[in-house]
Order: C-alpha cells, then structure tokens, then sequence
C-alpha cells in the first residue's frame, strides 16, 4: 500500500478519488493542508506529495518546497503545457517526492503518476 | 476615435513600471506559481537563465489564454495581462532602469494595442462587441451561489443544499422589501449581494463550530518557522505601498479588474458587486499568499487578491491612493497575524482551498455558457458548433488552455470567423 499526501491547494476531494479510482486500491489518499502534508512525507508516514493548483506550481508546492526543498519538488504540468509521461519517469526516477499539476489537467497528472510509480516499484 | 484616454496610459503604464521594477528587485512578483520557487533563484542555486525560462512557461499561457481573451470581452484589463508579463519583464531584466522602462513600455502597448483591436472589432461589417457583452450574463446570476458550493465541498452535500436554500430565500426575502425608504430616497439593496453575504455568513459559521471543535494542538506554527521572511517582506513596506497605491487608483477608475468576475461587473456598471467579490476572493487567496509569501520573503504585487482592488472600486481617485497603499501596508505588517490566525482556524485555512476550487468552477460552468450565447448571438449559424467544439477538444486534447478561457476566446474567435465569412459572402 502506498500513501499519498494530497495537499495545496485546489480539487482536493477529485484528487483523492482520483488516486483511489487509478490507484485500484493499492493507493490510499490523506487530505491535508500543504505543510502538514508535505510533513508527512518528510516524516516517512507518506510516499509522495500531490498538490494541484491553477499554476501547477505555487498553490500547489509552495509548502512542499518550503519543507522539503525545491529539489525534491516538480511540476508536471502548467497553464499551456500538459503533464508529459517521459518526463514523470524522469522525475521519479531523480527521487522527487512532490509532484504539481495545474487543475486542468489533474486527472491525467494522477493517472500518469501512478501508473509511473507503479513501473518504478516492479 | 481611440477609445483610451491619456489618463489610462499614464496609471497603467506607471502600474507596469513599478511592478516590473519590485519583480526585478525580488520585492514582488504575481503569478503565484513563482514565489515559492523565488528562494532557489535569490540564493543562486536556480540559475537566472533557467528562472527566467520557467517564468515564461508559467506565465504566457495565462496572459494570452486568461488575460488578454476577458480584457477584449469585456474592456476592462484583467490585471493577470499586465503583472503576470510585469513578472518577466522584472525578472529577464539585468537591472531596475531596464524594467522599468520596458514595463513602461509594456503597460503602454497594452492599453494602445487592446484599444486599437476593439476599435478594429467595431468597424467589422458583423458587430462583435456587442455579443461579446453576453458573455458575462451568466457570470452575473450565478456568482451568488458560490458560498453554497464551498461550503458542500467542506461539510457535505446536505450542508451545502441548506445554504443554497438559505441564500435563496434571503434573496427572494430581500426582493420583497426593496426598495427600502430612507427620508426622500430610495435604495435597491442588491439580491446578489444579500445571497453572497448570508451564504458567506453560514460557511465561516460552519467554519469556526468545526475549528473550535477539532483543535489539534503541537500544529505547525507556519509563521514562527519564516520570521525572517516576514521581516524582509516588511522591509520593503514602502515600494510595496506605492504598488498598491497604484492599484487601487486603477481600480478607482474601472480600467482594471482583478478577476473575471470583477471585470464582468465593471463592465456593466455594477460597481457594489464588483467590491463585493473582490473581498470574498480574500478569503480564497489569504492561505495561498500568505504561505507563498512566508516561504520566499517575496510579496504579491497585487497585494492578497482582490481587496485592493475592491477597496477601489468603492472610493474616488483622489482617495484610491491611499486607501491602497494603506491597505498593502495592513498586509504587510499583518501577514504573522494572518498565519496565526490560520493556524487557529485551520478550518478556515481549507475554506480557502475550497472557495478557489468552487470559484473556478462556477466559473467555467457560467463561461461556457456565456461564451456560447455570445458565440450564437453573433453568429446564430455556427456559434454554438464552434464554442462546444473547441470547450471538447480543449479536454481532449489535456486541456491546454484554461478550461474557463474557452468561452470567451471562442466567442471572440466565432466574431472573427463571422466577419472573415461576410467579408466573403459565405454568410
């Protein structure tokens, strides 16, 4: 079972639906706010910080970067640009831990997400 | 006949200025996607070149897809168009001299360029201007019931049902008595408004039951965590005042708007409604600028979206500067309060999440069919067809542009089909 830490800011039930609908019960969803979510991934008791905003990027991570640094931080989609499935898996692979998408396109975000997290677990 | 007057170019081309330079000086930049990132760039570990590409790919797309599309619609400049460029302007700069004078430049082609297009869609053989007018009817009606979506999103469905159904009645009570007498004058007290304020009223009562409740003690104290964010954010007290001076006197003469709510309302003369969502969206935005804030040291130019602009829209011009460099300064001397006041009611801190989550989509619900109406007003033949298609492909194809967008830039694109096939004989 994996948990995901859903964050800033907008769409935060869809979020945690989506996660449960893709994440076919393996993936289990805790709603909280930024910083208490990114807490939870730096304290180990979540494997990955979701957060979803109009930019993809500051609602979004803004806690996350502040708890566990930029570098562990990505933005996987923005107003213009939609979340691209190589670039997932690069990012994952870099070890980050926290992933933004804008509220567009978060639905694919998800789906993506963990259907990379899944690959890199095999 | 140039529809802008000198003054317009002068306070928005001064707007564009002083915002640029605050971006160029790490004081203040809008797009809130930026600030938390401000720290890796200010401390060198993000290199400038590498900045300056991200600002771009986070702010074009809101310019041109957000900004520009709700300026054209409805002749007010939603402000995302001057102080989302006004981010890149500061920060592609090598210095203040060069952004100010490039954002100068910057906010006086906007208000020459969006002018000379409407003026260009007025002498169209097809009237546009008028059809694009509809696109904010639905905007109108609907925004009411905003509070009721939050507080469904928050507490539940049936909580939510109750509020609309308390607004509603509030409305319809409220119809009833107007217009109220008071010596020789008479006033309509506005349906919409009442709806929103009793709406609200029941939300941050849900709120502060459910806060007072649940306290977890040992939270998180956002705001002792960044103490030194907060000093270099009230270091730079007085450019940030001069910039919110300089939007509240903008926003004092109805040539910009901080939402697309409020430009709609501007547009059609409802000042009182305008003000009025402009200070609900606070709420909405206190949790994001705050914590954005507290983590980089770096303000929002536009201050905690749209109180300064409310503020605005309610004084004259003479006062407006005031007014808003006061305001900015409350908030700049108030973000710890405001942080603990999260922490205390961290229920109220979720509002906020969920008052941005309803607003946008109420809004891309009201747009959509606002962007329809006004596409089959000009264009009765294909409007509808045009604006669906492209709202379905937009979806498909990963939503590339703001799904809230699609209404009115479709509108706008059927008004330019529709002249383009005059023009041809094809209508």
């Amino acid at each position: 079972m994996k948990v995901i830490a859903v964050g800033g800011q907008m769409l935060k039930p869809q979020i945690c639906e989506y996660i449960k609908k893709f994440g076919n019960g393996e993936y289990s969803p805790i709603s909280e706010s930024d910083f208490q979510a990114a807490l939870l991934v730096k304290n180990g008791q979540a494997d990955y910080y979701f957060g979803c905003c109009a930019t993809g990027a500051g609602g979004s991570l803004a806690g996350a970067i502040a708890i566990l640094g930029y570098s562990n931080c990505a933005s996987i989609s923005l107003p213009g640009k939609v979340p691209v499935r190589e670039e997932i898996t690069q990012k994952l692979k870099e070890g980050k831990k926290a992933f933004g998408f804008t509220d567009g396109s978060a639905e694919n975000a998800v789906r993506m997400l963990i259907e990379e997290i899944d690959k890199l677990g095999k | 006949m140039a529809n802008f007057s000198v003054l317009e170019i002068v306070v928005i081309g001064l707007i564009s200025l002083w915002a640029s330079v605050l971006a160029n000086k790490n004081i203040a930049v809008y797009n809130d996607g930026l600030r938390p990132i401000m720290g890796e760039y200010t401390s060198g570990r993000m290199k400038k070149q590498e900045f300056v590409a991200l600002t771009f790919a986070m702010s074009f797309g809101l310019i041109v897809g957000f900004g520009i599309p709700f300026s054209l619609a409805t002749q007010v400049i939603l402000i995302h168009t001057i102080l989302l460029a006004t981010d890149l302007i500061g920060i592609a700069s090598p210095n203040k001299y060069v952004a100010g004078l490039v954002g100068l430049l910057f906010g006086i082609g906007v208000v020459v360029g969006l002018g000379g297009v409407v003026t260009f869609f007025k002498a169209l053989p097809v009237n546009i201007m008028d059809g694009l007018q509809m696109i904010g009817d639905p905007v109108v009606v609907s925004f009411s019931v905003l509070p009721a979506l939050a507080v469904a999103y928050q507490f539940g469905a049936k909580k939510g049902l109750v509020t609309l159904i308390v607004s509603l009645l509030a409305r319809l009570g409220i119809n009833r008595i107007n217009p109220i007498t008071i010596g020789d004058s008479s006033v309509d007290i506005s349906a919409d408004g009442i709806a929103l304020a009793v709406g609200m009223a029941l939300l941050i009562g849900f709120c502060v039951a459910k806060s007072n409740k649940g306290r977890k003690e040992g939270e998180q104290q956002e705001e002792a965590l960044f103490s030194d964010n907060a000093k270099a954010i009230r270091r730079n007290v007085i450019p940030l005042a001069i910039m919110g001076a300089l939007i509240s006197l903008g926003a004092s003469l109805h040539y910009i708007g901080g939402s697309p709510m409020d430009v709609t309302f501007l547009s059609k003369g409802q000042i009182a409604e305008a003000a009025m969502i402009a200070f609900i969206k606070v709420i909405g935005y206190i949790p994001l600028v705050v914590t954005t804030g507290l983590v980089s040291g770096v303000w929002a130019s536009g201050g905690i979206c749209d109180w300064l602009f409310g503020l605005g829209y309610l004084v004259n011009p003479f006062a407006a500067p005031f007014v808003g460099a006061a305001g900015m300064s409350v908030e700049v001397f108030g973000v710890r309060y405001l942080a603990r006041f999260m922490d205390k009611y961290p229920e109220i801190r979720a509002s906020g999440d969920y008052i941005r989550t309803a607003m946008t989509q109420l809004l891309e619900v009201a747009l959509l069919v606002g962007g329809m109406t006004a596409a089959n007003a000009i264009a009765p033949t294909f409007g509808f067809f045009v604006v669906a298609g492209l709202y379905l492909i937009n979806i498909i194809s990963g939503t590339k542009i703001v799904k809230m967008a699609v209404g009115p830039l479709g509108a706008i694109l059927v008004g330019i089909l529709a002249n383009i096939f005059a023009i041809c004989h094809l209508l």
